[in-house]
């Protein structure tokens, strides 16, 4: 990079200067946007640990006048665990469980058909194929709260919804039915990965006589981690994130089923909600947040990598 | 680019070109459109015709046993001794039979035929002793009646494709004994599964699980839009007996939106329009807002000599890690009227009272404010998904093109524009379309913000002011039990994005070259 | 990059940069910082007061306080190893904490949201004083420092 010193009163800048210059303020402007960002999320972690009481001695639940709590501890996070909402003793640690055996359960079953699908969809060649990602989409048009309440409908005449009390849990088995069911749908991404690998290792296989199943099996599975890391990632905290679906299923039932987002909604919002369960709300969040956000760390390159090859021929 | 059919008009007589070439350019659309739903109708009769000259050719041609498997399935297949696949799909027949003459009821309503019949949705005042709550309950509930309709004809529908195959299977075997092949067995036919009908094994329980779970409560409910299921007149009604029936009405519920024949009717037909020009507006602002903010702060991070780019963009993964409804309540507790923000602003002294900044305070809130701090929201949100997006394919942008670029003396704003935008552009084109798709039908966000926004007077089944479709959608069912007029809303919103995203897709490089790529 | 620029010359902007903000730092917590007028006391008071009410401010006073050690050390360290690798990244991330904390007890600052004692309430009123404004400049400015110091590091 030539270093050319022409400094007319200051007016021509060095090519140097002008490097330091743009660097500084791209510096500042992140620094900036970045602390923006993180403003609500640390509103949410401070009010988990704030313990101001009122002048009854009974913990606020929801201080709004000031930013940074004046006194910290960890009773939300107790109460959190041992209130019972709901008329449901132990109700957090149970939603928790819920969510957790939801989550397991789609994510397996999830990776496997989005697998499977998005694999047929790129590499193999069948007379239905086009039809296929033509319905698919369309039927990824319609609002998809439109279905959920026929879903609803739907698993309640069988029994597996809207159940109250002794048979709670088969109200679980109906919303990982539901999920695992619409999971296959969403295969765009994966077949977006497996577009880019080649096929001329499918075909050089073919000549050698394996089946499809074979190669599927020996060849394509072990080369695809990012993607199947992906899905699997995707598949597991979409339980715990997915709010309003989970509602529509599960939140007519009793509440020992409820999945942890219903839950917390629900101490906010729903029928015994009461706004001084914003702290514990609060507490509830990062108990949550903290898994997931872990797990995104972790899995951050494969995660970038799916996004990435989903939208680059999605 | 270059219009070849068009090529640029002559220096004098530009304005007038102009307007021809947009009349002209609307005329060549509108055809276009008619000769591709022409050609679309032209072609599927033609394959309908074909599959069924074939039908009929394949029992002529066929030996004794297709002859019989047309009527009972599995006959070819005992013809050539394959055992295994004929019982199973003599089994299959036999259980089909029966599902439909017996009719197993599941609470109290028919499967099968009476199902069909049922179908009809004319519910009678018959009533059974329920032995749970032992009292006489009205048997008749209509929308359990739509629903098991749909899946008989679901099942039918399966019916015909397990008959087709079964006849399929004999022919194949047919023409295996004419060119001298044994018929396969069932192993081998097993082995051919994991093998050339490799897909079929893989799609099924995607098709099935989508059948039951997406097909039908989707054709559910376009069936409801039809009907008069309203749980607010059906719950009103004085007998008993109309508590849970509901019959069909035609299209009477598109036309009281749009002529205000009841007072339900005129006001969903007033507040149509505005809602769905919001619906539009926050679907380009948000779209258009969240791309090229994450496109500017990928290019930002991405700047030669900065360091740490890892560190800020595990900052932004941050914000996507945190579940939608936990930041999006936090921000509505946040900007709420007693919330942190409201109290700093007046205790800096510049506003007096709080500001309603997402229109849930009392009534008398500004609309707009709430608007545009909701876009504002979802820039927050939806920024770091384009960054992440566009740093993985800023990273893969081959650098030869900056190389000879900065050879031929381009700056670097020029280099920006017209080499990074134009990639970046291109290959992102799909994901942009498929999120403002998204946008039209974004739930959470607005729903968890505002729950729809300052309220307007005038009626209980009023949108709020930033209700999109789909809020509106929910507030309608859930809240109020107007399932039919939702789901009237449900399809308008559907054919508006299907619209949509037909005409920009199928146009758009990516999907004309997806088969090509590889 | 050509070496023909040495230490000096490169980090002599930040390092009469850093004299000036350190100053400016001094002066802001010298001068009465804020004026409240409360609801039994009516006074003003300056910062050492403050602080003997309420322990909560420190925390952001000492984290300004690490901020400006950080810059200086890694200034310190850019003059000593300029061309070692390693020491140029550490530098960079002190210098990078640095303008993280500025520029976050900035905003703070700005909005006034860390300097309510709980249990004193204010009027909607209020005056700034000098001190108060000297110290937002001293953090804007503190925070750019860091954001040029980082910028100057290596290549």
């Amino acid at each position: 990079m030539t270093n050319s010193n022409k400094k007319f009163h200051g007016f021509h800048l060095t090519q140097r200067t002008n490097n330091i210059l743009s660097r500084t303020f791209s510096y500042l402007g992140l620094v900036l946007l970045s602390l923006i960002w993180i403003i609500p999320i640390l509103w949410i972690v401070l009010s988990a640990f704030r313990t101001e009481v009122n002048s009854d001695g009974d913990l606020i639940g929801i201080v709004v006048s000031n930013y940074f709590p004046t006194q910290l501890g960890f009773d939300n996070f107790i109460n959190l665990f041992t209130n019972s909402f709901y008329g449901v003793k132990y109700a957090f640690p149970m939603w928790m469980l819920n969510t957790l055996i939801i989550a397991v359960v789609d994510c397996i079953v999830s990776t496997f058909l989005v697998l499977s699908v998005a694999y047929c969809m790129s590499k193999l060649r069948f007379k239905l194929r086009k039809a296929f990602m033509n319905i698919t989409m369309i039927l990824g048009l319609f609002p998809g709260f439109m279905s959920m309440i026929a879903v609803y409908f739907l698993l309640k005449s069988i029994g597996l919804a809207g159940n109250t009390a002794e048979t709670a849990y088969l109200n679980i088995i109906g919303l990982i039915l539901a999920y695992s069911a619409g999971a296959g749908m969403g295969f765009q991404i994966a077949k977006g990965f497996f577009d880019v690998l080649p096929t001329s290792l499918v075909e050089s296989a073919k000549l050698d006589g394996c089946s499809n199943f074979k190669i599927f099996l020996k060849i394509i599975l072990p080369m695809s981690k990012p993607i199947i890391i992906y899905t699997a990632l995707m598949s597991f905290t979409g339980p715990w994130m997915d709010f309003i679906f989970a509602k529509v299923i599960i939140g007519d039932g009793a509440p020992e089923c409820w999945t942890v987002s219903v839950g917390l909604y629900s101490l906010l919002f729903g029928a015994q909600s009461d706004a001084n369960f914003f702290t514990q709300f609060a507490a509830g969040c990062v108990c949550i947040g903290i898994p997931i956000v872990a797990l995104f760390m972790f899995l951050q390159k494969y995660y970038v990598e799916g996004v990435t090859a989903g939208a680059v021929k999605g | 680019m270059t219009d070849v059919k068009n090529p640029a008009p002559q220096d004098g007589a530009e304005k007038g070109n102009v307007f021809l070439r947009v009349l002209k350019a609307i005329g060549r659309f509108f055809k276009n459109i008619g000769k591709s739903i022409g050609s679309f109708f032209a072609r599927l009769g033609l394959k309908i015709g074909r599959a069924f000259k074939k039908f009929g050719q394949t029992f002529i041609d066929g030996s004794v046993g297709t002859k019989m498997s047309y009527f009972i399935c599995g006959a070819g297949n005992f013809y050539h001794k394959q055992i295994v696949k004929g019982i199973l799909f003599l089994v299959l027949q036999v259980a089909f039979v029966l599902f439909m003459v017996l009719c197993p009821e599941i609470n109290n309503t028919p499967y099968g035929w009476k199902a069909l019949q049922n179908l009809a949705l004319k519910g009678s005042p018959t009533t059974y002793f329920d032995p749970l709550t032992l009292e006489k309950v009205y048997k008749d509930d209509s929308k359990l009646f739509l629903l098991f309709g749909l899946v008989t004809i679901t099942a039918i529908i399966l019916y015909i494709f397990i008959w087709i195959a079964n006849i399929k299977s004999s022919y194949k075997s047919d023409q295996d004994v004419k060119a001298g092949r044994k018929p396969s067995t069932f192993k081998e036919d097993c082995a051919n599964l994991l093998d050339g009908r490799f897909h079929i094994l893989m799609l099924t329980p995607t098709c099935v699980a989508t059948l039951i779970f997406t097909v039908i409560p989707t054709v559910f409910m376009i069936c409801m839009a039809f009907t008069t299921y309203n749980d607010f007149d059906m719950n009103a009604a004085s007998d008993l007996y109309y508590k849970n029936l509901f019959h069909w009405n035609g299209i009477i519920n598109f036309t009281d939106i749009f002529e205000g024949n009841t007072t339900l009717g005129s006001e969903i037909g007033a507040r149509f329009l505005p809602v769905l020009g919001w619906t539009m507006i926050w679907a380009i602002f948000a779209t258009f807002t969240c791309y090229f903010g994450g496109i500017l702060l990928a290019i930002l991070i991405n700047k030669k000599g900065i360091r740490f780019k890892k560190v800020f963009r595990t900052i932004f993964i941050l914000t996507i890690a945190i579940p939608q409804f936990v930041s999006l309540l936090a921000m509505r507790n946040l900007l709420s009227g007693q919330g942190p923000v409201n109290q700093i602003l007046q205790n800096l002294g510049w506003i007096d009272t709080a500001i309603g900044f997402l229109g849930n305070n009392t009534t008398g809130d500004n609309p707009y404010v709430a608007k545009v701090m909701v876009i504002v929201i979802n820039m927050w949100l939806g920024i770091p998904y384009t960054m992440l997006m566009t740093s993985g394919i800023l990273m893969n942008i081959p650098t030869d093109l900056y190389e000879a670029a900065r050879v031929d003396g381009a700056g670097k704003m020029k280099m920006l524009f017209k080499i990074t935008f134009p990639y970046i552009i291109f290959v992102t084109t799909p994901y942009l379309i498929s999120s403002f798709v998204g946008n039209i039908n974004s739930f959470n966000t607005i729903f968890l913000l505002t729950g729809g926004g300052p309220s307007v007077t005038g009626g209980t089944y009023v949108a709020g002011e930033t209700d999109l479709l789909v809020t509106w959608l929910y507030k309608l069912t859930i809240d109020n039990g107007e399932y039919n007029t939702g789901a009237v809303i449900g399809i308008f919103t559907f054919l508006i994005t299907a619209t949509i995203t037909l005409i920009t897709y199928r146009r758009s490089k990516a999907y004309k070259e997806e088969d090509t790529f590889q | 990059m050509h070496s023909s620029i040495t230490p000096w010359k490169n980090c002599r902007i930040a390092i009469f940069g850093t004299i000036l903000s350190i100053g400016l730092f001094i002066a802001s917590i010298v001068t009465p910082f804020y004026s409240y007028t409360y609801f039994y006391q009516g006074t003003t008071m300056t910062f050492l007061d403050i602080v003997n009410v309420n322990h909560t401010i420190l925390i952001p006073f000492i984290s300004v306080i690490i901020a400006l050690v950080l810059l200086v050390t890694s200034l310190v360290l850019m003059m000593i190893f300029p061309t070692n690798k390693a020491m140029q990244t550490f530098s960079s991330s002190l210098t990078f904490i640095s303008a993280i904390i500025s520029l976050a007890v900035f905003i703070i600052s700005v909005s006034r949201l860390w300097i309510t004692p709980y249990e004193f309430s204010y009027a909607s009123a209020q005056e700034l004083l000098i001190g108060y404004i000297i110290y937002i400049v001293f953090l804007a400015y503190n925070g750019i420092l860091s954001c040029y110091t980082m910028a100057i590091n290596g290549k």
